[in-house]
């Protein structure tokens, strides 16, 4: 599985239909991803549909020495945390709670393949924020420890201790339960 | 949330808009830069020669070489080094007035003697000496400024004035000595006749021509005692002339002064 990159290829070649395609694959996990930083589903979605737009944009910027997925991650991350820096001027919508909660619970069903996946995620929301976006890149993502690296800007050996510790800490919070779902 | 194709329109439209944008961007930056880059070239090109003049020397400055400009003071026959295209493109002298450069390239110069001894043009310990005349002599120091208007006189002293020289004297003085050579005349020197001639020019009476050039540390003295007075016959060749032409218009530039100008009229004329 090359994570969406053969259809980046066909999209160069002129074939539109492949951005449907990379969207259908990558688009609710990055937005899924995009909310860990920014807590705001409404803001997650287009900070992900502009990172979308850059890939297609900008063709000649992927280089293909990563994973797609892993690039279209780097890309989301960075726009999210730019989003974080100028919040206040570019807050438009704001959900009622009830509505917000309903928004991401759709968004985890259709971002998480799995209940295995839903229940540590419902877990996750208590770990520190380096330590859920490890587990959310190398469990519910399936990155690599090395894509996982680069997208948090980190390296093997942090990216490793970081699942460690949220490993122990799931364990502590779900039981023995935890310690099977990981 | 929307469903994916909804996304996936939006996507769509987001891309379209932002090609576009980019499109626009870039034909405006186009559209920003073609006459800039015209500018630069024009401008680059009316500039550079007077530029590459200013600073190299070497480059042509208005179809003048650098020493042509200087010279210009003189009339184009005086200057024998110059080939005859160079000649018609000199400017005529102007005979009446002590500076000779040309106007518009003295506008080009800030400060320009301060330009010219920066960049070594004219070396910082120049002077020269200049002695000239039939019976009463007259004389230049351009070291200590003293000017003489003759030694003919029944009160000598009130023929005697100080004169400092302007930078554009000071440049065209050393532009002429320079051009010169004055390390390859003998220091005894007859511009009218040759050594090897087996007839001699001479005229009663005769005149005295002492060139003095000092620079660089060094002095070099170029006498012509008792020579013929001139006028109507020119040096016996072209580093004759050459040297006959220098002191001819370095006499017309001392004698050009307000200074020489204010001292009183020959006591004694001769015919």
């Amino acid at each position: 599985m090359d994570n969406g990159a053969s259809s980046y290829r066909r999209f160069l070649d002129g074939d539109e239909s492949a951005m449907d395609e990379i969207m259908r694959e990558l688009f609710f996990p990055l937005v899924f991803f995009v909310n860990r930083y920014l807590n705001d589903l409404p803001a997650a979605e287009d900070v992900a549909m502009d990172a979308m737009t850059e890939l297609f944009v900008h063709k000649r910027r992927y280089h293909f020495k990563v994973s797609l997925k892993t690039y279209v991650f780097m890309l989301g991350k960075s726009r999210a945390l730019n989003y974080l820096k100028h919040r206040k001027a570019l807050r438009e919508t704001e959900l009622t709670e009830a509505e917000a909660l309903a928004e991401e619970s759709e968004l985890e069903r259709r971002a998480l393949d799995s209940e295995r996946k839903r229940a540590v995620n419902a877990a996750l929301a208590r770990l520190p924020e380096d330590q859920r976006m490890a587990v959310h890149l190398i469990y519910f993502e399936e990155l690599s420890y090395e894509e996982a690296a680069r997208v948090m800007r980190k390296d093997r050996k942090q990216v490793d201790n970081l699942l460690y510790r949220a490993k122990k800490s799931l364990r502590a919070m779900l039981g023995e339960e935890g310690e099977e779902l990981l | 949330m929307k469903e994916l194709n909804e996304y996936t329109e939006e996507l769509h439209r987001r891309v379209d808009l932002k090609v576009q944008t980019r499109r626009q961007h870039r034909r405006r930056l186009l559209a920003a830069c073609v006459p800039l880059a015209l500018v630069l070239v024009l401008g680059t090109a009316l500039v550079w020669p007077r530029l590459a003049a200013r600073f190299g020397g070497e480059e042509p400055r208005d179809g003048l070489t650098c020493e042509g400009v200087i010279a210009a003071g003189q009339a184009p026959d005086e200057i024998p080094e110059l080939a005859t295209e160079q000649k018609e493109a000199l400017p005529e002298p102007d005979t009446g007035a002590a500076s000779t450069l040309p106007h518009d390239e003295l506008e080009l110069i800030d400060d320009p003697q301060s330009e010219w001894n920066a960049e070594g043009i004219i070396p910082s310990d120049f002077s020269f000496r200049f002695i000239w005349g039939c019976y009463g002599i007259s004389s230049y120091d351009s070291e200590s400024g003293k000017l003489v208007k003759t030694t003919d006189a029944t009160r000598p002293e009130d023929y005697v004035t100080t004169h400092t020289l302007t930078w554009e004297e000071r440049a065209e003085a050393w532009s002429l000595l320079s051009a010169l050579e004055l390390e390859h005349y003998p220091a005894d020197y007859d511009p009218y006749n040759a050594p090897d001639a087996e007839q001699r020019m001479a005229s009663e009476p005769s005149r005295d021509l002492v060139l003095t050039l000092r620079a660089d540390g060094s002095e070099i003295t170029v006498s012509c005692r008792e020579i013929c007075l001139g006028g109507v016959v020119r040096g016996y060749d072209e580093k004759a002339r050459a040297f006959l032409a220098a002191c001819d218009r370095l006499e017309r530039l001392l004698t050009g002064t307000p200074e020489w100008k204010a001292l009183p009229d020959y006591e004694f004329y001769y015919e």
